[in-house]
């Protein structure tokens, strides 16, 4: 009976082992949707089903991002995460990570080690403790003062400035 | 400029000024230790009432090891930092000296200890 079915109910029905009744009856209501690899139309009749672009779909993918609300009610999906969520505030820890590390690396090293390293564990104290914010500020500071320290370092190296 | 000189005092509630280079000198009378350390000593010894800002801090104690007053070696690299040796600072003798003198002129000065920390 699958082998009938085009992609789109072939993958449906594989992930979620609804019967072809129910499949209809989402195919009647999702008309269509972007699942990201490409647009996915399901007529009035699961047999008209196709995927436009790419055959070759994730099925998950296609129920995560297809938004099919309907089948959610009537069948509760076995659709288990293979990733966790992402942290709050993830996306902040890894830009100010990254930025610093490339900053560290125009900083002379005595500075980067510990000027910036000084920084970069104020920061991550924060970050341990559940600030939000106040962690990329510190990093917008460190950029500032290492910056500053850097020109008086070498200031200092050329002897225009006695003191660092 | 005034701007530039403003930075090289610490951020005190004390009703004077207190500049950064006192009081690292009275903070490593009990020992070596490490910028943020040093910042952390200072504020807890005052009781909050005296930050020195993180971004003075470095280039004080390099002039602090400059004239003499401090020396310094790396510790190892700890996770913390990103992986960067943490550079430890302590008195040299003559630093000792000069912590304990001041320690005495502010001590005389405002008639108690305002001092942040005594050996």
């Amino acid at each position: 009976m699958h082998k009938e079915l085009r992609p789109v109910a072939a993958l449906v029905l594989t992930a979620t082992g609804m019967t072809r009744e129910q499949f209809n009856a989402v195919a009647a209501v999702v008309a269509e949707f972007d699942c990201g690899a490409g647009i996915v139309r399901c007529g009035g009749d699961s047999e008209e089903c196709r995927v436009a672009g790419h055959g070759d779909l994730d099925p998950l993918m296609v129920l995560r991002l297809g938004q099919l609300e309907f089948v959610e009610r009537v069948l509760p999906l076995p659709v288990e995460r293979s990733v966790p969520p992402l942290r709050p505030g993830l996306r902040q820890v890894r830009v100010v990570s990254v930025t610093l590390e490339v900053w560290s690396a125009l900083l002379p090293v005595r500075i980067a080690n510990e000027d910036l390293g000084g920084y970069i564990e104020d920061i991550n104290r924060r970050q341990a403790a559940g600030q939000k914010w106040l962690p990329l500020v510190r990093a917008v500071m460190a950029v500032f003062w290492t910056g500053a320290n850097t020109i008086g370092y070498f200031l200092k190296a050329v002897g225009i400035r006695k003191s660092v | 400029m005034q701007v530039l000189l403003l930075f090289s005092y610490c951020e005190n509630t004390l009703g004077f000024v207190l500049d950064t280079q006192t009081a690292i000198l009275q903070a490593l009378i009990q020992g070596e230790s490490y910028g943020l350390e040093i910042i952390e000593r200072v504020a807890t010894a005052s009781g909050g009432r005296i930050k020195i800002l993180q971004g003075r801090v470095y280039p004080v104690l390099r002039r602090l090891e400059a004239d003499g007053l401090l020396r310094s070696r790396d510790g190892e690299p700890v996770p913390e930092t990103g992986g960067r040796p943490r550079r430890y600072y302590e008195l040299t003798a003559e630093g000792r000296r000069v912590a304990k003198a001041d320690s005495k002129a502010l001590s005389g000065l405002f008639g108690l200890d305002v001092v942040v920390n005594r050996a």
